[in-house]
């Protein structure tokens, strides 16, 4: 079981991380910071 | 008291752009790029980062997929789940507070801790994408609080009177109105809009499932039997644990529920422990902890 829970905690970690590098490699970081139309 | 501090330290670190107090302004620099993990109003003229369901609802508006945001979001829970909901969150520090008035208290139907997420599927994602407006922002408590309000009140200084009071909307007072129903609530019961309302406490709440921290519990720890004298030191179902979790929480039925904000105030009473989930769980020494039990009950009938 033990096993499993490290495979699934570094599967998400790949998953998530590769999210946030692809996200901001795409602009997002940039897009977040354009949002000034919420105020 | 632990958490009091962080809570503070967090407060402090994520809304300290003072040069706004004089100029009036806004930080809009790089780290605005930044969305914190909890609610933390973009346009606060203190405020360093962005509020992620503010940037949420930017991402749904111009069309693009949030990845950048789900990684953060992803990576913040994986490790620690709903905890800066707990230790960190702004608005979830000010219902703290509040929850100290002495005002008749009061709990709500446990259904109700669904509706935040029609708040997030239905306001933050639906609306938001049909309507091209931001409108969970519009209506957030924490926005009125932390970036309405100091802005109303610089706009109707001195010679910007008159600007200042084209800042007074219908929505403002929309916006005001709401404010104050959740401030009356949040003294008459246990954080009801993190309960009931935050759309991001609904999303990091489904990542405590598989979170690296977690909680754990052993009933036949317990330090309120044991301070109490029991010969057998298991729990009792006193629901001494359940009268302190700030999210009215069944302790321990639901530690590792959607709503728990990993306070660790279940923790200080023995027979729940943390731990990260990799490694085994830290046990906290009965004798560490006796003192918890010789608080008086909440109910007076101890």
């Amino acid at each position: 079981v033990a096993a499993v829970r490290k495979l699934i905690f570094i599967v998400l970690l790949i998953i998530f991380g590769a999210l946030l590098v692809y996200g901001i490699a795409a602009g997002g970081f940039d897009e977040t910071f354009s949002n000034g139309g919420m105020l | 008291l632990r958490r009091r501090i962080v809570q503070l330290i967090a407060l402090l670190s994520t809304n300290s752009y003072f040069p706004a107090l004089s100029a009036g302004g806004f930080y809009q620099g790089p780290l605005k790029g930044v969305c914190v993990p909890v609610l933390n109003c973009y346009a606060c003229p203190l405020a360093w980062g962005s509020c992620p369901i503010g940037a949420l609802q930017h991402f749904i508006i111009i069309r693009s997929l949030p990845l950048y945001l789900l990684g953060i979001l992803g990576l913040v829970g994986l490790f620690v789940g709903r905890w800066p909901c707990g230790w960190l969150c702004p608005f979830g520090w000010f219902q703290d507070v509040l929850y100290k008035i002495r005002l008749p208290k009061f709990s709500a139907p446990d259904w109700l801790r669904h509706l935040k997420f029609v708040f997030l599927i239905g306001l933050v994602g639906v609306v938001a994408y049909a309507t091209y407006e931001p409108w969970f922002c519009k209506i957030c408590p924490a926005g009125t609080l932390e970036a309405g309000l100091p802005w109303m009140l610089f706009k109707v200084r001195g010679s910007l009177f008159a600007e200042g009071m084209n800042f007074v909307t219908w929505l403002f007072g929309w916006k005001m109105l709401i404010l104050a129903g959740v401030v009356l609530l949040s003294a008459m019961m246990r954080r009801p809009f993190c309960r009931f309302v935050c759309p991001l406490g609904a999303l990091l709440g489904l990542t405590n499932k598989f979170s690296v921290l977690k909680l754990g519990s052993d009933l036949d720890t317990c330090a309120i039997a044991y301070a109490r004298g029991s010969d057998f030191e298991k729990c009792a179902s006193c629901r001494y644990c359940s009268e302190h979790c700030p999210m009215h929480l069944k302790v321990p039925e639901q530690i590792g529920s959607v709503d728990c904000i990993r306070c660790m105030e279940c923790t200080s009473y023995g027979s729940v422990f943390w731990g990260m989930r990799l490694r085994p769980l830290h046990h906290i020494a009965k004798s560490d902890v006796p003192h918890a039990a010789l608080e008086p009950e909440p109910g007076g009938d101890a």
